[in-house]
């Protein structure tokens, strides 16, 4: 018998060199970013005495050296890998949600009421209604800026980052009052119910199932915007808000669905932390974890697989600052240096290629005002 | 005749097209040059070469016979060289005179030095026959004024070539009439004009010499005198160009869309449709013709949906459809070519599957409770890249890939894909070379034989005559009248064009 071998298409050495040139495209840009702000950054550890490469060494092993350090860069990357899925969502219907940071809070807040004040139920019902609660909650804070933008074109940008002030004084008002744990000195909320905790899978590396969660949501992130109507609406919007409104695509009821999904993506991220790590809140809970989101989804260039690994690559670099500072003194805030400088050079990378080129007129120019000098 | 300028072959590409190939042309002293070609031939590319907005790979520039870099249009002007865009390059709110100072130095050093330039602008407008009110605020005066005004500020700075890009679109028969003796004057002065057109009218009635553009390359340069429009027709395209749509006896049918003294206003918050009001049939198309700004846009944007109606109503089928959203005038078969391909048609970032099938996309087949099915959209995708002959390396490039013709392929694709009963189509062939806009035009022939009600809205007079049954004339927001193509000419819809009333026009007559 006679059996003919057929190669499969994709794995013709053409399209292998297609897929390969064009992954290359899409994940060049941060990879280089990223390259260039390690090496700023280690000239300024040089600058300030430090040996950049035993600092690198030092981030290395504490975010993924060893098992306990594998899991606390996840239960970091978590909330950052699902609020970027939150800003992914929203800008790719061209809105800029920098409000997560104040809805995780809001979120966070209505989990722990429930958590909390909720009890006598099974678990395989409160750790849903938690979770349920906290996307109410992310999705109620997004619902103004949501409605001023769609309905009154009023910027987003503006209304959520007044909003994210408001979220971070309610949460110190919610852990000094209504929510607020009896008897103790420091202001915080009790702690969730049993009923309402994630299992932990693996306790060396106190792992929840938060983490497939996560995942699922990455799937269903990218299923949603590649795959179903409003998904489709999102993105045409995004594209082409006024050739949307022609093609008979209600532009406010979509922009209103973006940002909202948006909102209880960024609860969940904040209901996950409470229920599956934290179990309850302080006024500083993951302060600071919405801005980075927002990092992470750019660098993730704002598809839900990037957002994956930006988000666990913006969890490595928080959990591998401390073990930076613990065994170099090196203070973890220059990890804030290299975040900002990745975003930076990730920006700036779409520019790069402009900037050369007005740089080539400017010398042309030069040229030319020899040329027209009279007496020549 | 001297020579003033020369082009030695000028090669310029961009990523997948070579737009200029080895272009040589040369420009006399006082010459009206025609530059002549297709939409995509490479003609604007080759100015902006020329005007130092664009750098050409290869090839020399020479000004009065000495060799020239042009890094920018700076340089362009300072050696004498003046441009009109086709979008003017004015700014709205201030008047003319501040237009014209606008990046010249002042002889008073800090202080703006209007009296001055008031006065040289109005010996110039006398000069030249410009006639412009210097301190009139430019978005009050009508494109025709913006025009001169742009030419006046070129002539301010001294210029000795006037390069024009499709300088007609935008203005009435009358008009052109009025640039044309301008043009003539300027050259009687030794000014050189090179004008961008793909009008043959246009080239025959006012340039000395025509240099043909094909494929970016030059086909030929002829003597104006010594060619006919026929024979440049044929050099442009490249084969024999049938200008005629055959078009079968009207059929008309029911009424399709009807409107009655509908008011809008636009986007200034000024009125811009007037008491509208006409009747659209089936079987028919229905042409409306008009300078660009008379309330066309608003029209279209009011028929789709798109633009809220103050007073009036509209019915489709009998069926009052005034405050409809655009999905549900799509539901009641109404379809849509936008104006502004760029603007409402397409979104570039997306791919040509995808801005294909946006308006039908949340019905079956294409998805079904919300969850999209790829295979029926392929299936449909694939199907009207075949009818349309949409050239596109896959359905899955992006928009921005593709050239002008084949984006506004796609956008005919997209609005008579699915047999739509009436059909607003505006300026479905702006920035179309000759055999697609041919190629429109018949498809446009068989959607109404088929049964469809066509409005189309151009500012293209032959395209209005050419397509429609009927046409009408919009002026200022209001409706000069309706006329049937086979009981007017070109004189009463001009007329028609400059504000004068059908009835007015009835009476005078002997």
């Amino acid at each position: 018998m006679k059996t003919t071998f057929k190669i499969p298409a994709f794995l013709r050495l053409k399209n292998l060199q297609k897929t390969a040139l064009s992954l290359w495209k899409r994940l060049s840009p941060p990879l280089i970013a990223v390259a260039a702000a390690l090496i700023v950054c280690g000239v300024l550890m040089l600058v300030m005495n430090f040996n950049p490469l035993l600092a690198y060494q030092a981030l290395f092993e504490s975010a993924i050296g060893n098992k306990s350090a594998i899991g606390t860069t996840i239960i970091k990357s978590l909330p950052l890998l699902i609020t970027g899925l939150a800003v992914t969502i929203a800008y790719r219907a061209e809105i800029f949600n920098i409000g997560v940071e104040g809805q995780i809070l809001i979120g966070g807040i209505f989990a722990v009421w429930v958590g909390t004040k909720v009890t006598g139920l099974p678990p395989f019902i409160h750790i849903p209604l938690c979770m349920i609660a906290g996307m109410v909650g992310g999705m109620a804070y997004a619902w103004l800026p949501a409605w001023l933008k769609a309905k009154r074109g009023i910027n987003e940008v503006i209304v959520t980052l007044l909003l994210n002030y408001m979220a971070a004084l309610l949460l110190s008002w919610v852990v000094r009052g209504p929510l607020r744990e009896p008897g103790q000195l420091y202001a915080k909320t009790a702690e969730v119910a049993q009923t309402a905790r994630l299992p932990i899978l693996v306790p060396e590396m106190r792992l929840h199932p938060g983490i497939f969660i996560a995942l699922i949501l990455v799937v269903l992130c990218y299923f949603f915007l590649w795959r179903t109507v409003p998904g489709f609406n999102i993105r045409f919007v995004g594209a082409n808000q006024r050739a949307a409104e022609a093609a008979g695509i209600n532009v406010p009821k979509t922009m209103l669905t973006s940002f909202l999904i948006s909102g209880s993506l960024a609860g969940l991220a904040g209901t996950l932390h409470i229920i599956g790590t934290e179990y309850r809140m302080l006024e500083s809970f993951l302060s600071g974890f919405g801005y980075d989101a927002i990092a992470a989804a750019l660098v993730g260039q704002l598809h839900p697989f990037g957002v994956l690994l930006g988000g666990f690559f913006f969890g490595a670099l928080r959990s591998g600052s401390n073990g930076m500072q613990i065994s170099l003194g090196i203070p973890s805030t220059l990890i804030y240096v290299i975040q900002a400088l990745i975003i930076l050079f990730v920006l700036a990378s779409y520019h790069i290629r402009f900037g050369w080129r007005w740089w080539k007129r400017e010398k042309q120019m030069d040229v030319f005002k020899k040329e027209i000098q009279p007496g020549n | 005749m001297g020579e003033m300028l020369r082009l030695d072959n000028i090669t310029k590409s961009f990523p997948g097209v070579l737009a200029n190939d080895r272009i040589s042309l040369d420009v006399r002293e006082g010459e009206i040059l025609a530059l002549l070609g297709e939409n995509g031939a490479g003609k604007t590319t080759l100015m902006n070469c020329l005007y130092g907005q664009l750098k050409p790979d290869a090839g020399q520039i020479y000004w009065r016979g000495r060799p020239m870099e042009i890094p920018d249009s700076h340089a362009a002007v300072s050696l004498g060289i003046g441009m009109v865009h086709q979008h003017f390059m004015l700014v709205p709110v201030l008047s003319v005179v501040e237009n014209v100072s606008l990046g010249l130095a002042s002889t008073r050093g800090l202080l703006l030095d209007l009296e001055y330039i008031e006065t040289r602008l109005n010996t110039l407008s006398r000069e030249f026959g410009l006639e412009v009110n210097p301190r009139a605020v430019i978005w009050r005066l009508p494109v025709g004024a913006q025009q001169r005004v742009e030419i006046l500020k070129a002539l301010y700075r001294e210029i000795q070539l006037l390069i024009l890009d499709e300088p007609t679109a935008v203005l009435t028969p009358g008009e052109v009439n009025d640039l044309f003796a301008v043009l003539r004057r300027l050259s009687a002065r030794g000014v050189s004009v090179i004008l961008i057109t793909h009008k043959l009218e246009e080239v025959m009635a006012i340039s000395d010499r025509v240099t043909v553009l094909r494929d970016g390359r030059v086909v030929e340069t002829v003597k104006t005198s010594d060619t006919t429009p026929h024979e440049l027709a044929h050099l442009m395209v490249g084969r024999e160009v049938i200008f005629d749509v055959h078009k079968p006896p009207l059929k008309q049918g029911k009424i399709a869309l009807e409107v009655q003294n509908i008011k809008a206003v636009g986007e200034r918050g000024a009125l811009a449709l007037n008491n509208i009001s006409f009747s659209l049939h089936e079987g028919e198309i229905l042409g409306f013709a008009g300078v660009d700004g008379n309330g066309q846009q608003e029209l279209e944007e009011v028929l789709c949906g798109l633009r809220r109606i103050r007073e009036g109503q509209v019915f489709l089928h009998g069926q009052e459809v005034s405050h409809y959203k655009p999905d549900q005038l799509h539901q009641l078969g109404l379809a849509h070519i936008p104006s502004d391909r760029l603007d409402r048609a397409v979104a570039v970032k997306l791919t040509v599957e995808e801005n294909m099938v946006a308006s039908h996309i949340s019905k079956p087949p294409y998805s079904r409770r919300g969850i999209l099915n790829p295979k029926a959209i392929r299936q449909f995708v694939q199907h009207s890249i075949s009818t349309f002959n949409i050239q596109t390396p896959s359905p899955r490039a992006a928009v921005a890939t593709l050239s002008g013709g084949n984006q506004q392929r796609v956008v005919l694709a997209s609005a008579l894909g699915h047999q739509p009963r009436v059909l607003i189509a505006a300026q479905p062939t702006r920035g179309l070379d000759v055999g697609l806009t041919q190629q429109v035009y018949e498809r446009l022939v068989q959607e109404r034989s088929r049964g469809a009600a066509i409005l189309l809205i151009s500012t293209e007079l032959q395209e209005i005559f050419r397509l429609s049954d009927r046409i009408a004339v919009m002026y200022r927001g209001e409706l000069m009248g309706i006329a049937p193509v086979e009981k007017t000419n070109v004189n009463q819809i001009g007329m028609m064009m400059a504000g004068v009333r059908l009835e007015q026009q009835e009476d005078s007559l002997p």
